[in-house]
């Protein structure tokens, strides 16, 4: 009987000694899908969270091409979400920048920042 | 037993921790932790979104408003998860632990064994680590103090009621303590509710020790109640001025016993007033520099006319969204009866020198917080009035002769059935109809209403009826549970530390935003 503690304390120690091994702090990736563009258009755009991660709640967005700006909300744990075109006078800049921010923590909050090349 | 009631108790409190911020202050206290190691100096700017509360500012120096005792205690810890944080998880370690110590406790019964090992099974399997662990470290290690203090608590009260009870009795007394009341609440916050219970709990320990048999345990119990004023100021005038109340009452061996209370409550007091000292040029506790002399205020005392019309609501009912302290612990109804007949038969000669000194405790407790509860408490909209978490002592005390003689078995059977439903339900509800929430107080105090009567005639039940609905009275643990699951829908990165409830709760939000 004295073992049994014993022994309950080995699996302990190894299950915490080799528990790096086991996992690892991912990070979440995002695809993005341009539906529809035009000129004087935000694109029209769908975010997939296709695994979650560290960053892993898309708590809001922001969208962006100087002088233009939209942001977005989402509250799910894994969203598929859509920016809906906004269309306003503006001459458009040269790069789009979608950031996505994540969960906070006391002192930071995670950031997922994609320029132009990934909105193909 | 007490072993076993320590870990039974650390490891429950360790499966419900988690990282959710419940007050703004708590932002303020998990600053006050990494400030211990260099000069006790905050930095708020660092939060990214702190508002509200406000701090101290002396001497071109910011500090929290806030007792400087629970951080001491937590910077060790905070300081090892930093440490281990270079070679492991250190939150596999809150989950592992309980887990384990739940195996450790089944090791007898194989049928328990076996859903221990399974348990433990799920919850490897599904555990994910937290992102920047250093961020959320001194909040956790602040927990773990707490946990191991409320588990200490628990069992000094089980001593102190195994005077009085049966051991079947006193055990089942102390989880009410903990989980028929808010205790489990504030222990899995950055408050010092913990600490300050732990102290006075070893004050009327020392003191029953005295009572029984003179010799230092009243410097012990002065000692200890000095202390207090560290963790609380006004919990530890409360215990201190009753320990001085108790002396003029029984009179025996008064100069003596007087000079060592006084010498014990000086003791005792000492390190507060060091502190104080050293921060501020002031021999006072922190939290009274902040609300008197740096020209904050942030708790202030309520009108006359506001302390009255307040009292029957501390006792029953609603206040913004404060609960009664009956409704909030549907327990205590068992009390009424008993109360109402000693009241009529004056039996208060009757009472032992301990039960005089709980009921002088609880005068004393109830007068000195009634002109704060209004900005402290009910303003501040928490749900119970977390100010008199010390009254459960004396209230407990009384209730457990009361439910002696209840079906043991049958009771324990039926807490573990009522602990899950509890919990499932309440994070079931909460995830997929989070709008449920702003109804959570007044569906609480419906299903309270519906189990007073039923309380208030507790002596009237058969045993088996009794075990029934005393085990429902665990009623609290839905606010334990809901307040933290609607962490999961704020801006911050929360999560339960136990990899199934965690993982539960997020499916079942999962499954909401798919239909």
């Amino acid at each position: 009987m004295k073992m049994k503690p014993i022994f309950l304390f080995l699996i302990f120690a190894i299950i915490l000694l080799a528990s790096n091994h086991f996992y690892n702090i991912n990070h979440t990736m995002v695809e993005i899908k341009v539906v529809n563009t035009s000129e004087k258009c935000s694109p029209e755009i769908f975010l997939e969270i296709k695994r979650l991660g560290v960053e892993n709640v898309v708590t809001s967005c922001l969208i962006k091409k100087d002088p233009f700006m939209a942001s977005c909300t989402s509250k799910k744990l894994i969203s598929i979400t859509k920016l809906d075109p906004i269309c306003s006078d503006f001459s458009g800049g040269k790069r789009w920048i979608v950031t996505l921010y994540g969960k906070h923590t006391p002192f930071y909050i995670p950031k997922i920042e994609l320029i132009n090349e990934t909105l193909k | 037993m007490q072993i076993f009631l320590t870990l039974l108790i650390f490891s429950l409190l360790m499966i419900f921790m988690s990282n959710a911020l419940i007050l703004n202050d708590e932002m303020l206290i998990i600053l006050q932790v990494q400030s211990v190691g260099s000069g006790f100096e905050i930095h708020p700017e660092k939060l990214i979104s702190y508002q509200g509360t406000p701090w101290v500012n002396y001497g071109g120096k910011i500090y929290a408003p806030f007792s400087y005792f629970v951080p001491f205690l937590a910077f060790p810890i905070y300081s090892l998860l930093i440490f281990l944080k270079n070679h492991i998880f250190p939150d596999i370690l809150f989950f592992l632990v309980p887990c384990f110590i739940l195996l450790y406790l089944s090791l007898e019964y194989r049928k328990y064994r076996f859903l221990t090992s399974l348990f433990l099974l799920a919850n490897l399997l599904t555990f994910k680590p937290i992102y920047r662990f250093e961020d959320w470290g001194c909040l956790y290690s602040i927990q773990l103090v707490n946990i191991i203090l409320t588990s200490l608590a628990a069992v000094i009260f089980y001593k102190i009621l195994r005077q009085r009870v049966s051991s079947e009795t006193a055990l089942i007394s102390v989880m009410l303590f903990i989980f028929a009341t808010p205790v489990a609440y504030w222990t899995l916050t950055a408050k010092s509710h913990s600490l300050s219970l732990f102290l006075i709990l070893m004050s009327i320990y020392s003191l029953h020790k005295h009572l029984e048999k003179v010799g230092l345990n009243l410097f012990y119990a002065s000692v200890f109640a000095g202390l207090a004023v560290f963790a609380r100021p006004l919990d530890g005038f409360a215990i201190s001025a009753s320990l001085i109340v108790f002396l003029f009452i029984s009179r025996s061996d008064f100069k003596r016993n007087l000079t060592l209370t006084l010498l014990g409550l000086t003791l005792g007091y000492l390190p507060c007033a060091l502190f104080g000292l050293m921060l501020f040029g002031l021999p006072l506790p922190v939290e009274i520099v902040g609300n008197m002399f740096s020209g904050v205020n942030y708790v202030k005392t309520a009108s006359h006319l506001d302390i009255l019309l307040s009292i029957p609501l501390i006792f029953f009912g609603l206040n913004n969204q404060t609960l009664g302290i009956l409704n909030y612990s549907p327990v205590l109804a068992i009390l009424l009866l008993p109360l109402s007949k000693s009241f009529r038969k004056t039996s208060v000669h009757n009472l032992t020198d301990l039960e005089k000194f709980l009921v002088v405790f609880t005068v004393v407790l109830f007068v000195i917080y009634l002109p704060f509860l209004k900005s402290g408490v009910v303003d501040t909209g928490v749900r119970d009035y977390r100010f008199y978490l010390p009254l459960f002592i004396p209230l407990i005390y009384f209730l457990s002769r009361k439910i002696a003689g209840i079906n043991y078995n049958r009771f324990w059977q039926n807490f573990a059935l009522v602990l899950l439903l509890y919990v499932l339900t309440t994070a079931t509800l909460i995830s997929v109809f989070v709008d449920f929430f702003s109804y959570l107080t007044y569906i609480y105090l419906f299903l309270s209403i519906i189990l007073l009567p039923t309380l208030t005639f507790f002596d009237r039940l058969n045993e088996n009826t009794r075990a029934d609905v005393l085990s429902l009275t665990i009623l609290p643990l839905i606010f334990l549970i809901s307040d933290r699951v609607l962490g999961y829908f704020g801006p911050y990165d929360i999560h339960f530390c136990l990899p199934l409830l965690n993982r539960f709760i997020e499916f079942l939000i999962l499954f909401k935003g798919l239909s």
